[in-house]
């Protein structure tokens, strides 16, 4: 039940790197970033470099569990009707944000970047989204779509590798 | 070119609709309120062991998740008909005012604040809550970082994970609280009551000394005459985590007054074609429609409502603020929906205190935390009070505590109707013949919706928290002449 979550807590700060698998593992594909994430982690050729967090909650949580870290990556999923699942989409925090004006419930990934900022957040110099392409509509239900569960290796190759040598290698 | 909108945790299929439709002479016809819903996670339950409910139900919601396992343990408390001891039930209300702080925080300066402290025709790019921090003061941001990491570390003391807690057991808490712990507490609980006084200053001197927002709270277009539900204490005080459940009429006077397990008997539940969320009404006055009044059994269960339902406040400042915002509003209750909003912030005034006494209380640090379910399960109902409403998880188990039925009724179901109603109201009552749909009153009819602090991921029982929201105006040939959408 519980995430498999390996972090420092409160003694984050004096880790380098944070790996997010952001979603919900009981809302069936919605749990892919968390369950790629697991996998990327264990592929690292320096895991102890890592801290890894499953976070399914709001945007503002994962931009406060990011202060403190000198670099940050986060994989969830995504919703693109337009693209074939498994699909892998690529951005960094200077894609993000804020013109969609005041939400109702949860405050946007853009918004609470600005926050930590103006509040002087120390966050990571560098983060990178991976988001991973999902159908809906999305169910409960533990586990992964038998499509998307068939990709979970291959995108999991891929993004480690890119974390070692790619885009978002630069600070390793 | 193709836009791609990445919104990390910030997806659910579908979107939230207003649409609104005129007539002929370009006057509103109608409006409606739509959500898609995702079915299912009570099925989805079926058949396991009711003791995982607390940590499973912290699933429905990225948000709320600390309401869901407060309500669903004490759920399991009355269906294995087990009392906790006092000092589990001071460390669950003492964790559970914590949650309220930090979410109360979050709405007030990041969603609902900003119509107000930025204002409704500013530029959406300004209206957020970097908008709030470069008018209120670049420290007002500092302070709320400082308050949610204080308040998260409450939750995570006692409930031990900051965001989705696990220790709220059938019967009591899992875990003691040392001295250590409590005494690193205290220090957050005095944080909480500071930046509590703190936002009454936000209140008083950006909302209140400006007359323009004040006559916006008092105006008819954002007021509803409706029955007002909340959780009372044995004082008939607001209290959050246990009660009794009280009605007021619109007039204010005691409607009826019942235990949580008999929550059936007092709600109904309309159904409309055009939308697949139901719609909550108090049985004895009927499902009348979508019209306000004594006449009507639509209710509402908010901040406000919680605040009309009650006699008080059981803590000093928030009793005297909760006395100033009826003497400024022209007595109790207060229909108008803006006034949500102040409520709110009375609210984190109480949470904030409460916090703080629960904390003191010496007896929180007592060992003995649970007390053993030893009766065969059946059934039962947990409520409290969700910051956007009365929350309420039912289970019915086999002897083995496999659950048989779960039924939840979430804080915003409650104000479905009066959500739709508001929207209806802002809508007619800003959209004029031959007036341009501005922005600007697009976003007003949105703040109707807004001040509910709509959870439509709980509501619907979907995804975490967000909703993308679209509103549309249709002229009478059907043609869509105006549209605002917005991600989460």
């Amino acid at each position: 039940m519980e995430p498999a979550s390996r972090s420092a807590g409160e003694g984050a700060e004096k880790r380098r790197n944070l790996l997010v698998g952001a979603g919900n593992t009981l809302c069936g594909d919605d749990g892919v970033g968390a369950i790629v994430a697991r996998r990327i982690y264990q592929l690292l050729d320096n895991p102890e470099d890592w801290d890894l967090e499953e976070i399914c909650s709001s945007p503002m949580e994962v931009v406060e569990r990011m202060a403190g870290y000198r670099r940050a990556v986060v994989v969830d999923a995504l919703v693109d009707w337009e693209a074939p699942p498994g699909t892998v989409v690529r951005a960094t925090m200077e894609d993000v944000t804020t013109d969609s004006g005041p939400p109702s419930h949860a405050i946007g990934f853009g918004a609470a970047l600005g926050l930590a900022r103006a509040a002087g957040l120390p966050l990571p110099d560098s983060i990178h989204f991976y988001g991973i392409v999902v159908r809906g509509p999305l169910v409960f239900g533990a586990g992964l779509s038998e499509e998307l569960a068939a990709r979970v290796e291959d995108i999991a190759r891929q993004i480690a590798d890119e974390i070692a040598t790619g885009p978002a290698a630069e600070l390793s | 070119m193709r836009t791609i909108t990445i919104d990390p945790i910030t997806r659910l299929e579908g979107h939230g609709k207003i649409t609104i439709f005129l007539n002929d002479d370009g006057e509103v016809a109608n409006c409606y309120f739509q959500v898609p819903e995702l079915r299912g996670f009570e099925q989805f339950c079926v058949g396991r062991p009711v003791e995982e409910m607390p940590r499973i139900t912290t699933r429905i919601c990225g948000v709320c998740p600390e309401a869901h396992h407060m309500a669903s343990v004490k759920a399991c408390d009355a269906v294995y008909h087990v009392e906790p001891p006092p000092a589990a039930k001071k460390l669950r209300e003492l964790l559970y005012s914590a949650f309220f702080v930090g979410d109360h925080t979050l709405h007030f300066y990041a969603l609902g604040g900003p119509d107000f402290v930025v204002g409704p025709d500013a530029p959406p790019a300004e209206r957020n809550i970097l908008g709030v921090i470069r008018k209120v003061g670049l420290e007002a941001g500092a302070k709320v970082i400082e308050l949610r990491k204080r308040a998260q570390r409450t939750v995570a003391l006692i409930g031990g994970k900051a965001i989705h807690p696990v220790t709220a057991l059938p019967g009591g808490m899992a875990k003691p609280l040392t001295r250590e712990e409590r005494d690193e507490i205290l220090g957050h609980t005095d944080y909480f009551v500071e930046f509590a006084k703190f936002t009454l200053g936000v209140i008083e001197n950006v909302v209140l000394k400006n007359p323009a927002y004040v006559d916006m709270i008092l105006s008819d277009t954002f007021t509803h005459r409706t029955y007002s539900m909340g959780t009372v204490d044995a004082n008939n005080r607001v209290n959050f985590y246990d009660g009794m459940i009280r009605v007021v009429d619109p007039d204010g006077k005691e409607f009826v007054k019942f235990h949580p397990k008999d929550y059936l008997e007092v709600l109904g539940e309309h159904v409309e074609p055009w939308s697949y969320l139901k719609f909550p009404f108090l049985k004895k006055v009927g499902w009348k429609g979508f019209v306000d009044g004594k006449d009507s059994g639509v209710y509402r269960a908010t901040p406000l409502s919680r605040l009309n339902a009650a006699d008080g406040m059981a803590t000093p400042l928030a009793q005297q603020e909760y006395e100033r915002m009826y003497s400024t509003l022209g007595g109790k209750p207060v229909h108008h929906t803006l006034a949500t909003h102040w409520a709110r912030v009375i609210e984190l005034v109480y949470a904030a205190e409460r916090a703080a006494e629960l904390a003191r209380d010496e007896e929180i640090l007592s060992d003995k935390i649970r007390n053993m379910p030893t009766a065969t399960p059946d059934e039962g109902v947990g409520c409290v009070e969700a910051p956007r409403g009365t929350l309420y998880h039912h289970y019915l188990t086999d002897e083995r505590g496999l659950l048989r039925r779960v039924n939840l009724i979430v804080g915003t179901t409650n104000n479905h109707a009066s959500i739709a109603m508001s929207i209806r109201k802002a809508a007619f009552g800003l959209i004029k013949r031959g007036a341009e749909i501005t922005d600007g009153v697009l976003n007003r009819i949105e703040m109707a919706f807004r001040a509910y602090d709509p959870c439509f991921a709980c509501a619907t029982h979907s995804l975490p928290g967000a909703m993308p929201l679209e509103v549309e105006v249709i002229d009478s040939d059907g043609t869509r002449i105006a549209v605002r959408r917005r991600g989460c």
